[in-house]
């Protein structure tokens, strides 16, 4: 599990994303994709710290899923502003992973 | 982080964190460069029943225990450090990521194995997985279809029905299944799965948010449909050797070719696991591979530059 991140539920999850600019990643603990995709936002932290990074654990959290139409894992979605502007699931390398970002 | 090592070894699996052990153990200086995360295929894996010592051990679980001893050894590893150029025809090779050069006076290449993905175009990704551990719980009450007929796709459909799947239907190609008969019966005995031979599957169409598949039937052409809400696709791997290709001797597959003792074509290259030509890819081989490349691995360094043999 990544250090710097915001665990979400269904209530925070709301206002988390509408004060924060930020990448939240549906995952589920025992998934190896989300183990490198967390591995890959750890590094994407090293170069930008100021990134607000959110995870959702599926396992406890089906109506976030449902919310968000997620049907798999790892999934990021990008909100900004509130809103959910960019998505994609599986894996990235941290350049992919930023330019998805900044990009959104 | 010094980046000159005696041995580099590139691919984080169990072959090479087992050639790690064994070079650390031998008071040389060496660095696994893992694309991902440490473990390979094995993550991927829910239960590892044949491992000596476990009698049944989750693949996550077991990869972690081994990167923990590596890591007592105070080997170096980079995590998602992809190898994108090799210079392995000089005397020490390089090896470069997208962020640092290493390197080694010894290479080890056990780069594993990546899924085959379904040759088929479809705008149905979302339900198309690889992965069960990951989002077979999304399918609880659900029907599926899985794509392959060997261990995987039988180990993968049990664990599916474990999950609460409803029900699979079992694609396989060939006109025969090569899973393990035992487990080929286990499977068929839940009643709920259904295996289809000489199939696969031509198109999928999204209707009312389920999977509208259409299966043909490889030797007479005839078609039938069978509406699905998921595909987990299980039909092998390729060996993850796209970025030696012209570095290092491959066969027609991709895989790297060594003789008895994991040498490659190439003096001072070693080559170990999945990646290699051979019959048999088990956790216990790829050790045993990863084993002997690091002794040879050592004694080439010994010999090339201490003059000293192991």
């Amino acid at each position: 599990m990544l250090d710097k991140m915001n665990i979400l539920s269904t209530e925070t999850f709301k206002t988390y994303t509408d004060t924060n600019d930020c990448l939240v990643v549906f995952f589920k603990d025992l998934c190896p994709n989300c183990k490198v995709l967390m591995k890959v936002l750890e590094k994407c932290l090293v170069q930008h710290s100021e990134l607000n990074i959110a995870g959702v654990n599926t396992e406890g959290n089906p109506d976030l899923m449902e919310a968000s139409d997620v049907s798999k894992v790892p999934t990021v979605i990008v909100y900004k502003k509130g809103k959910p502007v960019a998505r994609k699931s599986g894996i990235m390398n941290p350049t992919e992973m930023m330019a998805f970002y900044f990009n959104a | 982080m010094d980046s000159d090592f005696d041995v580099v070894i590139v691919g984080g699996g169990i072959a090479g964190m087992t050639a790690a052990i064994y070079v650390a153990r031998a008071n040389l200086t060496t660095i696994i460069l893992e694309k991902g995360v440490c473990g390979g295929l094995a993550n991927w894996t829910n239960t590892v029943d044949n491992f000596p010592s476990y009698q049944s051990v989750h693949g996550m679980d077991l990869m972690q225990k081994i990167k923990d001893h590596v890591e007592s050894l105070n080997v170096g590893i980079e995590e998602i450090a992809e190898v994108n150029h090799l210079e392995l025809d000089v005397p020490d090779k390089i090896i470069k990521t997208t962020e640092s050069t290493y390197r080694g006076k010894s290479i080890i290449l056990a780069t594993g194995r990546v899924p085959i993905p379904l040759p088929l175009e479809t705008d149905w990704q979302d339900h198309t997985h690889y992965c069960s551990i990951c989002d077979g719980s999304l399918y609880k009450g659900k029907d599926l279809v899985v794509v392959g007929g060997g261990n995987s796709g039988f180990d993968e459909s049990l664990y599916l029905l474990s999950l609460g799947v409803k029900s699979i239907v079992l694609v396989e190609e060939m006109d025969t299944c090569s899973a393990d008969q035992t487990i080929q019966e286990k499977a068929l005995a839940t009643r709920k799965i259904t295996c289809r031979t000489n199939t696969r599957i031509r198109e999928i169409c999204q209707q009312e948010g389920r999977g509208n598949i259409t299966l043909e039937n490889t030797k007479s052409r005839s078609t039938e449909r069978t509406m699905a809400d998921g595909i987990f696709v299980f039909i092998g791997q390729s060996p993850n050797t796209k970025f030696m290709e012209g570095r290092v001797k491959l066969d027609s597959f991709g895989y790297i070719i060594t003789d008895e003792f994991m040498h490659t074509d190439i003096p001072g290259v070693f080559a170990a696991g999945d990646v290699i030509v051979k019959r048999y890819r088990q956790l216990t081989t790829a050790m045993s591979d990863g084993t002997i490349a690091a002794l040879e691995a050592i004694r080439y360094v010994r010999e090339k530059y201490d003059g000293r043999d192991l």
